[in-house]
């Protein structure tokens, strides 16, 4: 950005808070990679009018950082659709809300991603800010929404679990069932009464278990011959260690929901769960994890989930475009080497390789034991064993040292060959000048003499 | 009456499951009644007509069902122009004639036409007609035979214990996989890699009997499929028409096979 359009745009910027101005030309940078100049000029009346209304300058900053994020997402006309709202908040007895409105706002446009959606979500927000601080005692508008502030910070976590129409059934059942109660009400949009759980259960976006609970289980039987029941967990709700579905002797762990994922509907997505979780079950020997490193654990999983999905691909050949369609896809670079260990990356495009023919990963190492799996894959089919993929695991890791080391010393040596040579080159230059001074010396000496 | 017109001039497709076609040449041998079980089109009517033109025997073949009586079997009076007119049954004709009689789905008849096999099935091996005052003695050459879907008894519709103990049984299954493919492969003109991916589906759905399926999908419908698939037809839709939409109408099951067929197909 040149200089001119910078002060033209300072000059437009007309709020006095000094963490305003000192964040502002920060903050411009970004937003005039996603707006046009008109769309600049409305964030930044927006950013004037937040420094304005009487709130502190946190809402402003806060408006000022997010913003060009929100545009990218929801289009630029969020500027003036977020400046309004928030008028109409701050004329209101709510207006301690605006600052959790605005935090919350990256994750919802984000995932609403589009302007209409983000003007329904709008219109959600002013009508449950509207019914929640309607007649209390017989002063209208007298009291704040007692839940708007937890309704706003929940909502990162709503928005991830439910569409518009969950979250609108949601806000509705907080507010008619507990409109004259207000600690109970922010119990309920702190997501921290059984009630509010039981309504995102219901109202859950994707496909959930119970409407396909049926099918999957025909497909269980039918597909695999298992008779192991289901046992569904939840994946609503913030725990310290996410799960993850697994398989034992007495059943078989799913998620309660699944959600559209690159395009593969949910029900799709069990199918793959149960068909992965299937071919482990059958193909899938024991292992001590303790005799292998975490590091190592990691390649023996990846080599020894692609052996059973490859497996299971024989048996359905149709399973291979679904495992494709679900499996992640690191760019190449993604992950810089010099700042994270890349293990995991390596992982992901190790199987990707493994997996999808049309895949290169451009990568030696990778390359190779991709032809080292399918050759023993080809020979002994059902008959190769978890054993195969430890050996092969622990040999790709290794390899992976053994070249990072190669590496390293290739890289010491050369340092050091530069080290010699600069000291070498110093070392001439010292004895020139020490010559050339003694030289000088000695030829100031007569002339002292 | 011309009884070799109840012959099969060109063999049936039929290939053995196990020894089956020895058992049935020794049951034929001593003309003991034989009874085949079995699930719906897994080839039960196919091998008693293949043994029928094995042995160069005529066949009389009776589709039982509700409205079969025993009058049905053995035959009646006719009115024509020159007044009445007894014609034989199907019964009567094999036994007089000495041909294999084949009563397919015998428990689909009413009660009253298995009192009349009995005399037939056992030592005496003879028909009375009642109504014309004839006992017939049983042609040599003269064997019955009957077919009994277990997967359909009921408390109604059995066969009594009397019954029972007058045959001796074969029982049929669905073929192995390689021998269905290779039905599949003649009968349906597919290649053997279709063969194999319309058998593993059929074994898919066979999974489900009793999980929602009263009974799996039948060989005959895997060569309906099969032949669909010959005349151009795409396989994922040739098989939902021949193999899913017959057999069910529940959406669960539908949905449960069709993702068979399209993992299957891929």
């Amino acid at each position: 950005m040149n200089e001119e359009l910078l002060s033209q745009y300072q000059a437009r910027f007309t709020a006095g808070f000094p963490e305003a101005k000192e964040a502002f030309p920060h903050c411009l940078e970004d937003a005039v990679k996603v707006l046009s100049p008109e769309g600049i000029n409305a964030y930044i009346d927006g950013a004037n009018f937040l420094f304005k209304i009487g709130i502190g300058v946190e809402p402003g900053l806060a408006y000022l950082v997010e913003m060009p994020d929100i545009a990218k997402y929801v289009g630029e006309d969020a500027c003036q659709k977020i400046s309004d709202y928030i008028y109409t908040v701050v004329r209101s007895s709510s207006k301690k809300a605006v600052l959790p409105f605005l935090e919350a706002l990256p994750a919802v446009s984000r995932i609403l991603a589009n302007a209409e959606d983000f003007q329904t979500y709008l219109d959600i927000m002013d009508d449950y800010r509207k019914r929640s601080e309607e007649v209390v005692l017989g002063h209208y508008a007298a009291y704040e929404s007692p839940g708007l502030i937890p309704l706003c910070k929940s909502m990162p976590q709503l928005i991830s679990l439910l569409d518009l129409e969950g979250l609108r059934s949601f806000i509705d059942f907080g507010v008619r069932n507990y409109q004259n109660l207000p600690d109970p009400q922010i119990e309920y949009f702190s997501l921290e009464s059984p009630d509010a759980r039981a309504i995102i259960q219901r109202e859950r976006a994707g496909t959930s278990f119970k409407s396909v609970e049926r099918q999957l289980s025909m497909m269980k039987e039918a597909f695999w011959s298992c008779e192991l029941p289901f046992q569904s967990f939840t994946t609503g709700f913030k725990q310290l260690r996410k799960p993850v579905p697994y398989v034992d002797e007495s059943s078989l762990a799913i998620p309660d929901v699944f959600q559209d994922e690159n395009d593969v509907p949910g029900i799709k997505i069990y199918q793959a769960t149960i068909a992965h979780m299937m071919a482990h079950l059958r193909w899938s020997g024991e292992l001590m994890a303790d005799n292998y490193a975490p590091h190592m654990q990691l390649f023996v999983s990846t080599f020894e989930d692609c052996r059973v999905e490859y497996l299971a691909i024989k048996k359905f050949p149709g399973l291979k475009k679904l495992f494709l369609d679900l499996h992640p896809v690191p760019e190449k670079g993604a992950c810089d080497p010099e700042k994270q260990a890349c293990l995991r990356y390596r992982a992901t495009r190790l199987s990707k390789a493994i997996m999808d023919d049309s895949f290169d990963a451009d990568n030696e190492l990778i390359a190779t034991f991709k032809k080292r799996f399918h050759d023993l894959m080809e020979e002994k089919g059902e008959l190769s064993t978890t054993e195969d993929m430890a050996k092969l695991g622990s040999d790709f890791l290794l390899n992976h040292v053994k070249r990072q080391i190669a590496y390293l010393l290739y890289f010491l040596i050369i340092l050091s060959s530069l080290t010699v040579t600069i000291i070498a080159l110093c070392g001439c230059i010292t004895k020139r000048m020490m010559k050339r001074k003694i030289i000088s010396i000695m030829n100031m000496k007569p002339k002292i003499s | 009456m011309d009884i070799s017109q109840y012959k099969i001039d060109n063999e049936p497709f039929y290939d053995a499951q196990s020894n089956e076609i020895e058992l049935y040449e020794a049951a034929y041998g001593a003309r003991l009644p034989v009874m085949v079980k079995g699930p719906t089109g897994c080839g039960k009517s196919r091998f008693i007509e293949h043994m029928a033109w094995k042995l160069g025997k005529p066949i009389i073949t009776v589709s039982c069902n509700e409205d079969i009586t025993a009058s049905d079997l053995v035959g009646r009076f006719l009115l024509d122009a020159n007044g009445t007119r007894w014609v034989d049954g199907p019964l009567t004709l094999a036994a007089r004639y000495g041909a294999i009689c084949y009563l397919d789905e015998i428990v689909e008849a009413r009660q009253d036409t298995m009192v009349v096999i009995h005399a037939l099935t056992d030592h005496r091996r003879e028909l009375s007609l009642d109504k014309k005052g004839e006992l017939i003695k049983a042609h040599p050459d003269f064997q019955l035979v009957i077919s009994y879907n277990p997967g359909y008894q009921t408390m109604l519709k059995d066969l009594k214990q009397s019954t029972k103990q007058r045959f001796c049984a074969l029982d049929f299954d669905y073929a192995e996989a390689s021998v269905e493919a290779g039905i599949l492969e003649k009968e349906g003109s597919v290649d053997r890699e279709t063969a194999n991916k319309l058998v593993k589906i059929g074994e898919t759905a066979r999974n489900l009997k009793g999980h929602g399926l009263d009974e799996g999908i039948s060989t005959r419908l895997m060569v309906y499929a099969a032949t669909l698939i010959n005349q151009g037809i795409d396989p994922v839709e040739a098989c939902k028409m021949a193999m899913v939409r017959p057999i069910t109408d529940d959406a669960d099951i539908r949905e449960t096979l069709d993702t068979a067929i399209e993992l299957i197909f891929g």
